[in-house]
């Protein structure tokens, strides 16, 4: 179902609701990609691009889904993205066994993920549906490359050691505020074990976090995406922040 | 600006209301579908309408454009996810329902974009039809949502003028904006008239038919006067007619506006016909057309 939380929140199920959301949505971005095909058999390139997307995700603060059956179409209009479905081959050959010794392949780090083939009652076609989470151990770093042929030539979509994590609706090698982003997610979870281990003082210093967070909120907010809880909340908390992305 | 994440935020209602659309399209309950009109999607519709009062308010004509676009692809929902009517009549949720809101926050910001005098927002607004049904290609989505409305008895007064002034009455945060003594009121209303007459002149012209309503015609004539006086002038009301107008095509259609809106004010008041003004009867003269 919808959450009022975020607009694509991984916190959804995974099910035919979800899926009808997904594809309604029609926007890619950091927490969704659409793909219109996935041979995991002999699509060379299918799996190495869906490995990278979902070790990108992994990598990416609130992780993402994937939609697989949905093509992306070019007009001068700008982009469309259309509900086709998956094709029954490519169908029979989508299951987490196989997609799992895939990422297993080219990362020895845990990847959690869920995957589903699901028929949409609304466009009465079957697409398939990647939930990554947001990795526990971050960052998640290619232990191999990823090359595919094409036309005898051999591209490379990632090297071993490369680092990708998700920007806008791309899956791009990690920069240097990625790698700032990586640490300070470390360094809080640490803090969290931390003080859960020896003081068991979680409540208390989630509250501080909380106060932290609204003090940062209005005191040094940078203008960011709007959340589903911005969008039904109080209109003039909505205008202020709308103006103040505005005057960026 | 950081054109790419202003975007974010005008297109982050739409996106809300097609998945509670969605939702709400696939169940019978009652409660849910009300649940999802009341608490996503009106909350939505009118952070989409504020982004488009600021965008007025600040004549930011392309972005104003951009969140016009978002408007109209709400309003084409309910035919793209075949969206039907509730059989229990007292419960408004169904393809007008959507249209309703829409269009009368529409009409809210063209009458900001009027008495902020930005006139070439206003067919930025108002200029938009149908793409689902060629009947309605030549008119403008107004007429097209006020016909649907009467059709199903949906219109709290007679006129799309007369429900959005009811609905700045019932929300403040908008009326505000038309400022804050005890005259916003009126001034709402003299903007919610003009914005309709321009349209009006704008969907005659282009379609060079009948194909308009006169939503202004259930108020008296001295709330579109000034626009009428401003437009025969020359000034700058003309900039909100997109394409050229020549004097003689301008009379002819406020005579057949006028006659229109007289017909649809007998029974109730409001529009008298053939009340002019010296310089429009004297501009409709000049043009050498009768008033």
């Amino acid at each position: 179902m919808v959450s009022t939380k975020n607009l694509i929140d991984t916190q959804l199920d995974l099910d035919g609701a979800t899926l009808d959301y997904l594809i309604a949505v029609k926007r890619e971005s950091a927490r969704l990609d659409y793909k219109l095909q996935c041979d995991l058999r002999r699509g060379e390139k299918d799996r190495i691009e869906l490995v990278r997307d979902m070790l990108a995700m992994a990598n990416t603060d609130d992780g993402g889904w994937i939609v697989v059956g949905v093509e992306e179409a070019k007009s001068p209009k700008g982009k469309s993205y259309v509900p086709r479905g998956m094709s029954a081959l490519h169908q029979a050959q989508f299951d987490e066994a196989r997609v799992r010794q895939l990422v297993e392949k080219y990362t020895d780090a845990i990847v959690d993920f869920d995957l589903a083939l699901l028929a949409s009652a609304r466009h009465g076609m079957t697409f398939g549906l990647i939930l990554a989470r947001p990795a526990q151990e971050i960052p998640i770093v290619f232990a191999k490359d990823g090359q595919h042929t094409n036309g005898g030539v051999t591209e490379t979509l990632f090297r071993q050691g490369d680092v990708y994590v998700r920007r806008g609706s791309s899956s791009i090698r990690a920069n240097q505020n990625d790698w700032r982003n990586f640490k300070s997610r470390i360094r809080q979870r640490e803090r969290e074990r931390w003080t859960e281990e020896t003081m068991g003082i979680r409540g208390l210093t989630d509250g501080l976090r909380d106060l932290i967070d609204l003090l940062k909120t209005e005191h040094a907010s940078k203008p960011a995406p709007p959340t589903a809880a911005d969008v039904v909340g109080p209109i003039e908390e909505f205008t202020k922040e709308f103006t103040k992305v505005l005057d960026e | 600006m950081n054109e790419a994440l202003v975007f974010e935020w005008l297109e982050a209602p739409g996106d809300l209301i097609e998945g509670a659309l969605m939702e709400a399209s696939q169940t019978t309950d009652v409660d849910a579908i009300l649940r999802h009109r009341d608490n996503l999607i009106v909350p939505a519709l009118d952070k989409l309408a504020a982004m488009t009062c600021v965008l007025v308010d600040r004549n930011q004509v392309e972005l104003v454009g951009k969140v016009a676009s978002q408007l109209y692809a709400v309003y084409e929902l309910p035919e793209e996810l075949k969206l039907h009517d509730l059989p229990q009549r007292e419960v408004h949720f169904g393809p007008s329902y959507i249209w309703q809101q829409v269009i009368i926050r529409v009409y809210v910001a063209g009458a900001l974009a009027v008495r902020k005098e930005a006139y070439p927002l206003v067919p930025i607004l108002a200029r938009r039809s149908v793409s689902w049904d060629t009947y309605w290609s030549k008119s403008y989505w107004a007429r097209h949502a006020l016909t649907m409305l009467a059709r199903e008895k949906r219109l709290r007064t007679r006129s799309l003028c007369g429900d959005a002034l009811l609905w700045l009455e019932e929300n403040p945060y908008f009326m505000q904006m038309f400022g804050r003594s005890d005259r916003a009121k009126e001034r709402a209303t003299d903007s919610l008239c003009r914005f309709d007459f321009l349209q009006n002149v704008m969907a005659f012209a282009e379609s060079n038919d009948r194909l308009v309503y006169p939503n202004f015609a259930f108020f008296r004539n001295s709330r579109v006067m000034p626009l009428v006086r401003d437009l025969v002038a020359g000034g700058s009301s003309r900039q909100a007619i997109p394409f050229p107008l020549p004097n003689e095509q301008l009379a002819g259609i406020l005579i057949e506006l006028d006659k229109m809106a007289g017909k649809e004010a007998f029974l109730v008041g409001g529009w008298d016909s053939g009340e002019w003004p010296a310089d429009v009867r004297d501009f409709l003269l000049r043009h050498r057309i009768q008033p």
